[in-house]
């Protein structure tokens, strides 16, 4: 275990990275959407 | 420590944090019914890739959901009803396939206040006759689908068709298939992502741009015109009658932006012999928009839109006498 945690923590950019990456990504996605009521029809499937 | 260990690590914790906004989608829509993921919904649990290539998607037979606050029933012919049809009709019954996408199948609006539904019960207390509107109706179906629903259900033995025309319906749909196809129909992130891209992408673009772009394209109507002919041959061969119904687009009526189509609609229908043409947009603007539609988000056409749409096509049947 205390070598895990020195693991973790010496290479903290390589899993903090893409913590960091998808939480920008989705507040993006999350306050930068357009206004629903102008757009046509688009869905996602059929 | 070596690299190929430091990239697992990463990936290992994009996935975990992807499993977390999945898992948080899922709750998170279970307490909010955003019409896209509902739509979304609607796709994975009541729809399927047809057999029938140029069908294209139909509702699977005997399903059921609640999708947007409303319960939708699909029965054995993947039609939406609470009931069966018979094969062969019993004698007296005038049937009616009304064809058409979304709008046609109701959504967002209960079984009993769809216009297939309210037209049915207006025909049966003027008429002698029982009559039975047959809900053709299957979410982001065009003309070329719609003929073919039209024709997989000639067996039900139609007295009349009604064609629901709806502006989008001359778009071509492409369908998913292999890992991206699974991908899409099993996980919240897809109708999240996509509908945010969707919107971020077209933050300039208004619905009024992208339905006139559709008709600027020869191939579309060329192929819109070839699916009408062929609808318009099936009836004169079965001698039955067909009315176009043009449902307009609702996000605004007062000053409709779309009239030079609705002009090429209007005289593509008036060149097919026998056809009958009805534009609902003069009997529909009286209304405030909002009026009409089933949410703020959801420009679809509400209880009260349904029923002024019946109310039109049963007037333009009782005016034309084509039962007595």
């Amino acid at each position: 275990m205390k070598n895990i945690r020195e693991f973790i923590k010496q290479n903290k950019w390589w899993w903090l990275t893409p913590i960091i990456v998808l939480s920008v990504l989705l507040a993006v996605l999350l306050l930068l959407g357009g206004d629903a009521a102008k757009l046509p029809f688009i869905y996602a499937m059929f | 420590m070596k690299t190929a260990t430091k990239i697992l690590l990463a990936a290992v914790s994009a996935l975990v944090m992807l499993a977390l906004i999945e898992a948080g989608l899922r709750l998170g829509y279970r307490f909010y019914a955003d019409y896209n993921t509902e739509m979304w919904r609607y796709a994975v649990e009541l729809k399927r890739l047809s057999a029938n290539g140029k069908l294209g998607h139909e509702h699977v037979p005997g399903r059921a959901a609640s999708l947007y606050g409303v319960d939708i029933r699909i029965n054995s012919r993947g039609i939406r009803a609470d009931r069966e049809y018979e094969i062969p009709k019993a004698a007296g019954i005038k049937r009616i396939l009304m064809a058409g996408d979304s709008l046609t199948l109701g959504w967002g609006v209960r079984h009993e206040d769809t216009c297939p539904r309210i037209l049915e019960a207006m025909l049966n207390e003027k008429y002698p006759a029982g009559f039975e509107v047959i809900n053709l109706g299957v979410g982001n179906y065009g003309t070329e689908n719609e003929l073919e629903a039209i024709k997989n259900n000639m067996e039900l033995q139609p007295d009349m068709i009604i064609l629901n025309f709806y502006i989008n319906d001359i778009e071509e749909i492409r369908y998913p298939s292999g890992p991206a196809y699974w991908f899409q129909k099993n996980f919240y992130i897809y109708p999240f992502g996509y509908d945010r891209l969707v919107k971020l992408k077209n933050r300039g673009l208004d619905y009024r741009e992208y339905y006139s772009s559709l008709y600027k394209d020869a191939r579309l109507r060329d192929r819109f015109e070839k699916g009408l002919k062929e609808i318009a041959d099936i009836a004169r061969c079965g001698r039955i009658p067909l009315i176009f119904v043009n449902i307009p687009e609702l996000h605004e009526l007062e000053n409709y932006p779309f009239n030079d189509i609705n002009k090429y609609i209007e005289k593509t229908v008036l060149s097919l012999p026998d056809a009958e043409y009805l534009d609902l947009l003069p009997f529909l603007k009286k209304n405030p928009k909002h009026d009409l539609w089933v949410s703020p988000e959801d420009v679809h056409l509400n209880k009260k839109a349904n029923k002024l749409v019946a109310r039109a096509i049963f007037n333009r049947i009782s005016e034309n006498e084509y039962f007595k």
